[in-house]
């Protein structure tokens, strides 16, 4: 039953007084208690297009749950009798489908994870999934007749993708509207046969909708494979296109770096699964074909996930994903975020205000052996990873022991810290592959700045270039930028850069921490003009800095170890790691040993 | 006499099925499980009003046939609706028995016949469509159209028929945006 | 998309265990700001097969006129048998129907083997000048295989790689605006170094870094565009290499004795596509070597699939080739030549479109039309036609659906100087040419 259309549409200012009316009704279908700001109602295209709205007649966006209605296409395209399925439609997107911005960044994590190799699709995907749910639950529990204004909207142009077919063969089943009502009248077997999986994806995850967000993606994969067919998709879903832009000036949502392992469990193409499921089905030997439920097989493994525990997707995809959702946003503030989310789960704690009874601080005394059996808390996991990078428990582990300190009632401050890193032609980009030396930089850097210390970052890599911040500060994002970005110069960090007279001029302690390779021995040993070598600026910046320093390098103990000696016999520690997890776990336990405060105010010194 | 009911309506019967019809077939004369064969006869006797009818299915021996008797067992569930009794003798359910059934019955876990709202209504319309019964509200041809758009059968055939060619093409667009195929090796000259 | 660097060194050479060349060519004081990795990620298995290929262009024999080559019945029924888009062919050679670049631009995986092994698969994004980008997949022998086809022109001059671990072999120079660039080591030339540099100053930390950087490692072979070479020759490095070999676009005599002299070597000139790599070579002008037995080239009238007359300027069309993830039966290549038999052997003649088109900013500098294409690619254009006059001042003409003369004009300025004088034609309707992409200019290089 289609709505009776005049000739003209009505008046622009009829047409806003009467979705003005029917905006509580809208409401109070889904929820009599819910209240949201009236839409932004735009009389014109351009008022819209200023606002925002592309090519549809309506959008959302999450910040502030804003709808935004363009008055003059609702007329253009005749629609203004369908205000309330439209008004009900965009208000379902912020109650049900994605509803707020972390759920909106998982449906296109998965949808992006299924789409993979055409991730550019996963917008339209999303944005057809989201209006699927939300169209079916009006439909079919809230009695609007959506599909009359599908129907509606049909008539002013059909689409001849196949993926539009597709799409609207899965409301005709749905529905149970006769074939061609939305869709085209002439059967072809492979649309019916995915519209009814995507039918039925619909009605297995109407309320765990982000658990089908893969299966559906994986149906319509076939469908937007090439380009150009994409390109005219997005030209005949254009008016349907209402969450593109929903992430528009929100906040970043936390965490979205991670992939959830129960993730892979959704990434399932519902064909494979009616062939697998099948009583009598013979497991086929055929290659590519991956089990369901185990289809991490065939998504690019080694792409989809690093970092720690192998959980983390890589920065350029974490990037791309960000952007999909948050077009607006900045690069470096998304690197950043994205070390930050990977570093989070291991900085040390906020530190907790003293209570009154304690009667003094503790000071560290030294260690004793650490046997199973005692509080795992006593455990100092820095001097046990310096004895050994084998933990064996009772054997190399070792406990901090503490005296009260009585003489200094003062609270003390934690040491200041400077962070260098070497970002030679060795390093890699960190922007797009996972860099370990980065991740340890901002573990330590953000326990730091956690627990009040300020610090100085510098990238180098040298002869050639370094990138520093400007002394040492207390801002994250400005500490997080440095440390992301990317030289890829030189050879090794360039000792030089420890005459800043930001360390000259520093008033309080300062640790120094470098992480680099073996080249740096002949970066030590460069003659320099006034006749010293780098050796001595290495020295008298320990020195001057006070707080100690620590040189982990990417090397073997047994590859220098003259100069190494050099390096220890002026107070410098050296750090060795063999690969890039250990250097995390480093970090950690520097960190902890440096920054965790111990229940009172007073951070460990060295 | 034709009885009038609607999709839904025989949709909600189906999916009403009590969880007895989905126990195991027996496997033998002192087997717990349900005994398919004398229930599928006890049915049609029942909906055709003649309970003297002899047995009309038999089954000549087959390893297993779980899924083909399970599902007969939950055809017997939706057999007892009122919309069959009478609609025909009893002897022309049984190709249907033999034929379509046994077919799809090895495509689809037997559960999902119950559950999932398209399988069935695929089983609803299978069923209708044999007893040549439409549906109220929708004609020859819609009805006919609409058990075309769920069948089981031709789906599976379709996914079958073009899942190899999908997958390597899927494999191959997915390859072509990994990260290690995007480095590409060394370049030598200019092109 | 564009390139992303997705593994670690040991992926990258897996048969060389000596990697100090590398770290030194990366780390070098006077290195440019390496912006990528590569490697050859030849096996051993792939390494065996490049021998192969090796063996088999020295040994197997052209086609004889008028005659398809021996391989062609087999070729044509394994394509048949492997690649999607050719199951139809057919087994007559002449009723195939020929191949266009946008064919396989929109719909690449149909050209994959069936037998082609997917963890192999490189992609080869174009920038060409003149054609919409494309990705081009290949695999590591096809790649490496470019190194036995130099191997084999050098060979008739007698010039040989030294193959030696410690040594740079091939320097390959650009001048743009931005390029990947890299070092690299080759497995088939004993683990010898391979340098991507682009000589554009802001990628070095000092402008002359560029000649001590080059001089230190003093390749043996230099290959480029004929833009970059002339670049390089600017620069002057005091390089002795055994060859030079220029590509891309033809290069011209005045500029081929000026290289010659200037670094005393041999100058080739390669006819090759992203699509087939090699094809041919020129030491002498209007003419070029075929080098492949295994890529039958045949010329074909640009409007039906018949072939013109021997002698006759018709499209380069080629067949074969040994790149599992594009085996190319009659493909277009969009280049115009003859083929003419020498001594029996099968050259191009009066190869055509691919002079090099000079425009020069407004301070009368080089640009390469490769940094035009760029900037403009970021612009949605559906085609567009420049040109250069004589007083430099430039000549306009695009069309595209929503076409903003504000940010053309931008990028147009930003390319070759605020005071170049320009004439912009926007439409929405694209000329009947074919061609999306044409450059023309009125300066020549002689002038320069």
């Amino acid at each position: 039953m289609t709505r009776e259309t005049s000739e003209q549409p009505p008046e622009i200012a009829e047409v806003l007084a009467r979705w003005q009316e029917t905006w509580p009704t809208a409401l109070q279908l889904w929820n009599p208690y819910v209240s949201l700001r009236e839409p932004q109602w735009c009389l014109t295209t351009a008022e819209a297009r200023e606002a925002g709205l592309q090519d549809s007649f309506a959008m959302i966006r999450l910040r502030g749950l804003a709808v935004v209605v363009d008055l003059e296409t609702v007329r253009k395209l005749r629609v203004e009798n369908y205000a309330l399925q439209v008004l009900a439609h965009e208000i379902g997107h912020h109650l049900l489908v994605p509803a707020n911005l972390y759920d909106y960044a998982g449906l296109m994590m998965r949808v992006r994870l299924a789409l993979a190799g055409i991730e550019d699709r996963a917008p339209l995907v999303a944005n057809l999934y989201a209006d699927l749910l939300i169209n079916d639950r009006l439909q079919r529990t809230m009695g609007q007749d959506m599909a009359s204004l599908y129907r509606h909207l049909r008539e002013k142009g059909i689409g001849e993708t196949r993926i539009f077919l597709w799409y609207m063969r899965i409301y005709e089943l749905l529905w149970s509207l006769p074939r061609g009502f939305l869709s085209c009248d002439k059967s072809e077997p492979v649309l019916d046969a995915d519209a009814s999986l995507g039918a039925s994806v619909l009605r297995s995850f109407a309320r765990d909708w982000l658990d089908g967000a893969g299966r559906f993606a994986m149906l319509a994969y076939p469908y937007l494979i090439e380009d150009a067919l994409h390109q005219q998709a997005l030209r005949e879903f254009a008016h349907l296109s209402d969450i593109t832009s929903a992430g528009v000036g929100a906040e970043l949502p936390a965490g979205m770096a991670e992939i959830p392992s129960s993730v892979f469990d959704g990434i399932v193409d519902p064909r494979e699964e009616v062939l697998q499921n099948a009583p009598n089905h013979q497991e086929a030997d055929s290659p590519g074909r991956a089990k369901p439920g185990s289809l991490t097989a065939i998504i690019p493994g080694s792409d989809a996930s690093t970092g720690p525990q192998q959980r983390y997707m890589q920065p350029g995809i974490y990037v791309d994903l960000m952007r999909q959702i948050h077009p607006d946003v900045d690069e470096d503030r998304l690197i950043g975020r994205y070390y930050r989310d990977v570093v989070t789960p291991h900085l040390v704690p906020f530190p907790v205000e003293a209570l009154g009874e304690l009667s003094g601080d503790v000071l560290p005394e030294g260690t004793d052996p650490w046997e199973p059996g005692d509080p795992i808390e006593d455990l100092d996991w820095f001097e046990s990873a310096l004895l050994s990078p084998i933990v064996i428990p009772g054997v190399t582990t070792r406990r901090r022991v503490y005296a009260e300190d009585i003489a200094e009632p003062e609270k003390e401050k934690p040491y200041h810290l400077y962070v260098g890193i070497d970002c030679s032609g060795s390093m890699h980009n960190p922007r797009r592959t996972f860099s370990w030396p980065v991740c340890a930089g901002a573990l330590v850097s953000l326990s730091a700045l956690r627990v009040g210390a300020r610090v100085m970052a510098c990238l180098s890599g040298e002869p050639g270039s370094f990138m520093e911040t400007r002394g040492f500060i207390k801002e994250e994002n400005e500490v997080l930028r440095v440390l992301t970005s990317y030289l890829g110069t030189g050879y090794a960090f360039g000792i030089p850069r420890l005459e800043t007279e930001h360390l000259q001029n520093a008033k309080e302690k300062t640790h120094l921490l470098i992480v680099t390779d073996d080249d740096i021995f002949s970066m030590l040993a460069a003659p320099r003009s006034d006749g010293q070598t780098n050796y001595d600026i290495a020295e008298q910046a320990l020195r001057r800095a006070g707080g100690g320093g620590t040189l982990v390098l990417h090397a073997r103990a047994e590859w220098r170890p003259q100069e190494a000696e050099r390096l220890r016999q002026m107070g410098w520690v050296i750090h060795y790691v063999t690969d890039e997890n250990a250097l995390f776990d480093f970090a950690k336990a520097f960190a902890n040993r440096f920054y965790r405060s111990q229940g009172n105010p007073t951070c460990k010194r060295p | 006499m034709q009885k009038a009911v609607t999709i839904s309506e025989l949709i909600h019967h189906i999916k009403q099925c009590p969880s007895e019809f989905l126990d195991m077939p027996a496997r033998g004369e002192n087997d717990d499980g349900v005994h398919t064969l004398a229930l599928v006869n006890d049915i049609l006797r029942y909906i055709c009003h003649c309970p003297t009818t002899p047995c009309l299915l038999t089954v000549e021996g087959k390893a297993d046939k779980t899924a083909e008797w399970r599902l007969w067992q939950v055809c017997c569930w939706a057999l007892s609706h009122p919309v069959f009794f009478e609609a025909g003798p009893a002897a022309q359910w049984i190709p249907l028995f033999s034929g379509r059934l046994d077919e799809v019955s090895t495509l689809v876990e037997t559960e999902k016949w119950v559950t999932d709202e398209e399988r069935a209504e695929e089983l609803a319309r299978i069923l209708l469509s044999h007893a040549a019964i439409i549906p109220e509200g929708e004609d020859a041809t819609i009805a006919a159209d609409r058990l075309d758009a769920i069948d089981t059968v031709k789906r599976m055939k379709v996914i079958e028929q073009t899942r190899q060619a999908e997958l390597r093409t899927q494999e191959i667009r997915r390859q072509m945006a990994a990260r290690a195929a995007r480095e590409a090796a060394n370049a030598y000259g200019r092109e | 998309m564009n390139p992303v660097e997705g593994l670690t060194d040991r992926q990258r050479f897996p048969l060389i265990d000596d990697l100090r060349l590398l770290h030194r060519l990366r780390q070098d004081e006077s290195a440019p700001r390496f912006n990528f990795a590569s490697g050859d990620r030849l096996d051993g298995a792939g390494l065996e097969k490049v021998h192969e290929y090796r063996r088999s262009l020295d040994t197997q024999p052209f086609w004889l006129p008028g005659q398809l080559p021996a391989w062609m019945t087999t070729f044509l029924d394994w394509c048949q048998r492997q690649v999607p888009a050719y199951r139809d062919i057919g087994s007559c050679f002449q009723a195939i129907p020929t191949l266009r670049r946008p064919q396989i631009a929109a719909r690449p995986w149909q050209y994959v083997a069936a037998e082609a092994r997917l963890e192999d698969m490189l992609v080869f994004c174009t920038s060409g000048t003149t054609e919409a980008p494309m990705d081009v997949l290949a695999d590591p022998v096809s790649q490496a295989c470019w190194l036995p086809q130099l191997e084999s022109i050098l060979e008739r001059d007698r010039i040989r790689f030294d193959r030696e671990g410690q040594k740079v072999a091939i320097c390959l120079v650009c001048d743009q605006k931005d390029t990947l660039t890299y070092a690299s080591l080759s497995t088939w030339l004993g683990g010898a170094g391979v340098l991507k540099i682009n000589l554009n100053p802001e990628e070095w930390s000092k402008p002359e870094d560029r000649c001590v950087y080059l001089e230190r490692y003093n390749p043996e072979i230099i290959t480029g565009d004929p833009f970059s070479l002339w670049s390089m020759a600017r620069v002057a490095p005091r390089i002795r290499p055994k060859a030079m070999v220029s590509s891309a676009m033809t290069l011209h005599q005045g500029a081929r004795q000026l290289l010659q002299q200037q670094f005393g070597c041999p100058v080739y000139d390669i006819y090759s596509l992203t699509e087939c790599r090699m094809i041919a070579v020129s030491t002498e002008p209007a003419r070029y070597r075929l080098i492949r037995p295994e890529l039958y080239v045949e010329i074909l009238s640009p409007d039906s699939d018949i072939a013109v007359p021997e002698g006759a300027v018709g499209e380069i069309t080629v067949t074969g080739g040994n790149n599992p993830f594009l085996p190319l039966v009659r493909y277009r290549t969009g280049d115009f030549a003859s083929l003419k038999y020498v001594d029996g052997h099968p050259c191009l003649c009066d190869l055509e479109g691919r002079s090099p088109v000079i425009f020069l900013r407004q301070n009368r500098e080089f640009l390469n039309p490769i940094d035009i294409s760029r900037a403009l690619s970021k612009v949605a254009l559906a085609g567009f036609t420049l040109h250069q006059r004589e007083d430099l001042s430039l000549e306009f003409s695009a069309w595209g659906a929503e076409l903003e003369a504000r940010s053309l004009e931008t990028t147009l300025k930003q390319l070759f100087g605020d005071a170049i004088p320009l004439q912009m034609t926007l439409s929405v309707e694209s000329p009947p040419s074919p061609q999306k992409v044409k450059y023309t200019s009125e300066i020549n290089e002689i002038e320069i």
